[in-house]
């Protein structure tokens, strides 16, 4: 305005306004904000001299009215012409029109800044220069320049789609990062110009909705949007803002913020979580979390199980510290506590707690503490174990450790190759090695008594065929004496089957070997010498029967009868004593020949003929087919004696036996049938045992030795057969005894049966 | 037909006494082993009915001598003991005897009986 007014003014001055006037209107010169210079030309035509000026120009040049007056503009303003308004005067002065010389910085030593002078001639023949300081004005703008441009730039490197609409909703404007998802998603590159929905056609059809909303309300938007490339799923929050010029909405301002990978992220977070929750569900262990105050903010759901109490039942509620029982809240609340001053880590704790239910589990607790984003303690985190099993199976272990230890066999484990791991107390008494002389070293520093085929088999069973080897083995001493050990050597393997130790148990029997011998010599020789007065009870009863004395009266008969009869109960049971005894001592002698079967049984039947007939027992007999067999006849007879016996016993009067001997497979099986009292159920499991009787046994024979099954079954087993039974209580009996149809093995001993 | 036994239980000697000379035999009775074979010199019987375990000198050596002596060693000996294992009676008939019973398996008038086919046979 100043300027247009300088203008007019200068204009109006042109031939109709006098110099005077200038003069006069000295208050206006001074009084506008533009700097205003008048000079006059140098006859010469070069320069030009100071005449007048007004005070803004005083301010705007930092210079003196009275200082510069009559001066020249070169000499005043050393950089006019380098600014190039030197010659703006000079043209002005000859042409006589005005000029505008715009804005550019004018610089000498004293001063610079921005100048834009109008300069024209006036009717007097002086140049005059009006112009104002643009520095300020310039220095802004550039600033406003150089921001504009930071935010291009910004706008061109943001990550994040800008663009902006119009009202028609077409593309105005989209930055780089917008034009990049569109090549991405597999758009084309010139997007402006196109409408939003033309340039992003995997928009949904909704969006056109909100766009219009936001064009009518003027109302911003925020959302969520999903697009496709290829199969990648890509999600971006997105904001659109209305543009708003002189109160009416021209366009919008859209913002698409790439959230895929945070998408991704919570995903896979969420992931995590359902797989430690799942994980959390499983484990036989309580996961927890604490506050610094000890309170429970997580529990993982094996808390039930483990302590009864739901994880809602604790979390938030319970101090985990009350938990325990009152011994233990003191003690580990200290430990705990220092821990959680400290910040440390505390592993394997145990603790005992209460269940729900009052019982006690004994815990191993293990924590570590939480960290929030600034690095300061929140909680902890650890786990719960219940090791109550393990502690009872430990000190099940302990128990069992001490009874090994101080079992009085001699027990030892080695390692594959027979190296000894360990050794038990009695081991060492036994042997006589200390512990330590054992451990390391092999078996054989007391063994190798034997010879070396039956260590070799010993080895062959328990390492290739990892059997359990029993057997009795002579040793040696440390002081050189011999001892016999009924050893009991057991590989034990691992999953894949491998051999990785050897159990070796053995017992000391010498002094048992020796009891038992003594013993089954003195029943052996008692036996024989009972022999003697038998034979004199039974041959002096039978002379008297036999009238040798002369008759006996019927009452005197029956006397002698019952004398003659218990001698000959004494007979057999001596007899039965013998054989049992030769049995234990294993000095059995098993020596086959083709033996009839049939006609052992048939002997003994005949033998039993008067008791058979006393009862009114019906026999039947099956075993006409039966070939000669290679056994031991005294043996067989035995057998037959025995079972055929049991039957007459054990049957009631009117009863059925039947005697059937026949080939089945490779065997040779004799079955002894009755129908009479047999066996009660609980007792069957024994009936096989040395001096065992059932209960309806004694009672119909009070007599009976107990010894009769038992050599039964130990011939049975010596000659490499079995013997076995059916009975049911008050129906009768079976027993069978199955031979090696090939023959019974020959056995060297010394002594047969009676 | 003589007999001689040769037992040292009295009560079995006895009875076998008795039993024999009631059936026509002359018994005589040795009441150890070593009476045994100066006895069978002496009396030079039909029979021998000899037990094994004896005082001073048991049946077998007896058995041996009787066989080994030229005179006596046709007699038949009969063995009538309480030993029942295969390697006696095994042994017993190695050595010569006729025949072995064990005593409480058998009835005086088996034994009886077994003699004298024995002593017939012998003859």
């Amino acid at each position: 305005m100043q300027k247009e007014a300088g203008k007019k003014s200068g204009q109006k001055g042109e031939g109709t306004v006098s110099r005077a006037f200038f003069r006069e209107a000295v208050g206006l010169f001074n009084s506008v904000s533009d700097g205003v210079v008048v000079y006059e030309r140098t006859s010469d035509g070069k320069d030009f001299i100071i005449r007048d000026l007004n005070r803004s120009a005083e301010r705007i040049d930092k210079i003196k009215r009275a200082d510069v007056i009559g001066r020249s503009v070169t000499e005043i303003f050393p950089g006019i012409r380098e600014m190039g308004l030197l010659s703006v005067f000079e043209r002005v002065w000859i042409t006589g029109k005005a000029e505008k010389h715009p804005a550019v910085v004018y610089k000498d030593e004293r001063i610079s800044g921005w100048r834009e002078n109008n300069v024209f001639k006036s009717p007097t023949g002086e140049i005059v220069a009006t112009y104002r300081d643009l520095t300020e004005e310039k220095k802004a703008e550039e600033d406003l320049r150089r921001s504009e441009d930071q935010y291009r730039k910004m706008f061109d490197s943001m990550t994040d789609i800008v663009f902006l609409l119009g009202s028609d909703l077409k593309i105005k404007m989209i930055n780089p990062a917008g034009t990049k998802m569109a090549e991405k998603v597999g758009l084309g590159k010139t997007m402006v110009g196109k409408t939003i929905f033309e340039a992003m056609p995997f928009l949904p059809k909704a969006a056109k909705k909100e766009y219009e909303e936001v064009l009518k309300t003027g109302k911003p938007f925020s959302g969520e949007v999903k697009y496709y490339t290829g199969n990648k799923m890509l999600i971006g929050q997105t904001k659109r803002i209305p543009v708003v010029q002189n109160g009416k909405i021209v366009g919008i301002l859209g913002m698409i913020h790439d959230i895929t990978a945070l998408k991704e992220g919570e995903l896979a977070l969420k992931k995590n979580i359902e797989r430690f929750n799942y994980i959390a569900s499983l484990a036989g262990e309580v996961i927890w979390e604490s506050d610094m105050d000890g309170i429970a903010t997580y529990l993982s759901p094996a808390s039930e199980k483990i302590l009864g109490f739901k994880p809602g039942e604790i979390i938030g509620k319970k101090r985990y510290a009350d938990l325990l029982i009152p011994e233990d809240r003191e003690r580990l609340g200290n430990l705990i506590k220092r821990c959680y001053e400290k910040r440390d880590e505390f592993h394997r704790v145990v603790v005992i707690a209460e269940r729900k239910n009052k019982e006690r589990v004994t815990l191993e607790l293990s924590g570590t503490p939480v960290f929030g984003e600034e690095g300061e303690a929140v909680g902890y985190i650890g786990i719960a174990s219940d090791i109550t099993d393990r502690q009872a199976y430990e000190e099940n272990l302990r128990k069992f450790q001490l009874a090994v230890e101080n079992a009085s066999d001699h027990i030892i484990i080695t390692d594959r190759d027979g190296n000894i791991l360990f050794a038990n107390k009695a081991a060492s008494t036994i042997t006589g090695y200390p512990i330590k002389e054992m451990i390391g070293k092999r078996p054989s520093l007391w063994g190798k008594q034997m010879p070396p085929e039956f260590y070799k088999d010993m080895w062959h069973r328990i390492k290739e065929l990892k059997e359990t080897f029993v057997g009795e083995v002579t040793n040696r001493r440390k002081n050189g004496e011999l001892y016999v050990a009924e050893a009991r050597i057991s590989p034990i393997v691992d999953a894949s089957g491998s051999v990785i130790f050897f159990i070796g148990i053995e017992r000391d029997i010498t002094k048992a070997k020796e009891v038992d011998r003594a013993k089954t010599e003195f029943v052996s020789l008692a036996s024989h010498q009972l022999r003697t007065p038998l034979s004199i009870i039974n041959w002096y009863t039978e002379m008297l029967l036999g009238g040798d004395k002369g008759e006996l009266d019927e009452g005197q008969r029956e006397y002698v009868r019952e004398i003659h009869n218990s001698g000959h109960r004494m007979i057999d049971l001596v007899n039965a004593l013998l054989n049992a005894s030769r049995i234990d001592m294993g000095t059995l002698a098993i020596s086959p020949k083709p033996t009839d079967f049939g006609a052992v049984a048939d002997v003994v039947i005949s033998e039993l003929l008067p008791q058979i007939e006393k009862k009114k027992l019906s026999v039947t007999k099956d075993y006409d087919a039966v070939p000669k067999i290679d056994a031991d006849p005294d043996l067989v007879r035995v057998i037959f004696q025995n079972l055929i016996s049991n039957a007459v016993k054990y049957t009631p009067d009117k009863g059925k036996i039947s005697v059937i001997v026949e080939l089945r497979d490779e065997e040779v099986v004799i079955k002894v049938e009755d129908n009479g009292y047999g066996i009660p159920e609980g007792q069957q499991s024994k009936i096989f045992t040395k001096l065992f009787r059932a209960d309806n046994a004694r009672e119909v024979d009070p007599d009976g030795t107990g010894l009769g099954l038992y050599i039964v079954k130990a011939i049975a087993d010596a000659s490499g057969g079995r013997a076995w039974f059916k009975s049911k209580e008050g129906k009768g009996s079976t027993f069978y005894v199955a031979l090696p149809a090939i023959g019974m093995k020959t056995k060297k001993g010394s002594k047969g049966l009676v | 037909m003589k007999i001689l036994i040769v037992e040292d239980e009295v009560a079995l000697s006895r009875v076998l006494q008795d039993k024999f000379r009631s059936e026509g035999f002359d018994a005589s009775v040795a009441q150890n082993g070593e009476v045994a074979f100066t006895e069978a010199s002496r009396i030079k019987p039909d029979i021998i009915v000899l037990d094994l375990l004896l005082p001073k000198k048991d049946g077998f050596e007896v058995l041996g001598e009787l066989k080994a002596d030229a005179d006596l060693k046709m007699i038949p000996v009969i063995v009538l003991s309480n030993l029942g294992e295969d390697e006696n009676i095994k042994r017993a008939i190695q050595l010569g005897a006729a025949d072995y019973f064990v005593k409480t398996q058998h009835p005086i008038n088996e034994i009886i009986e077994k003699v004298k086919t024995q002593a017939e046979k012998g003859r």
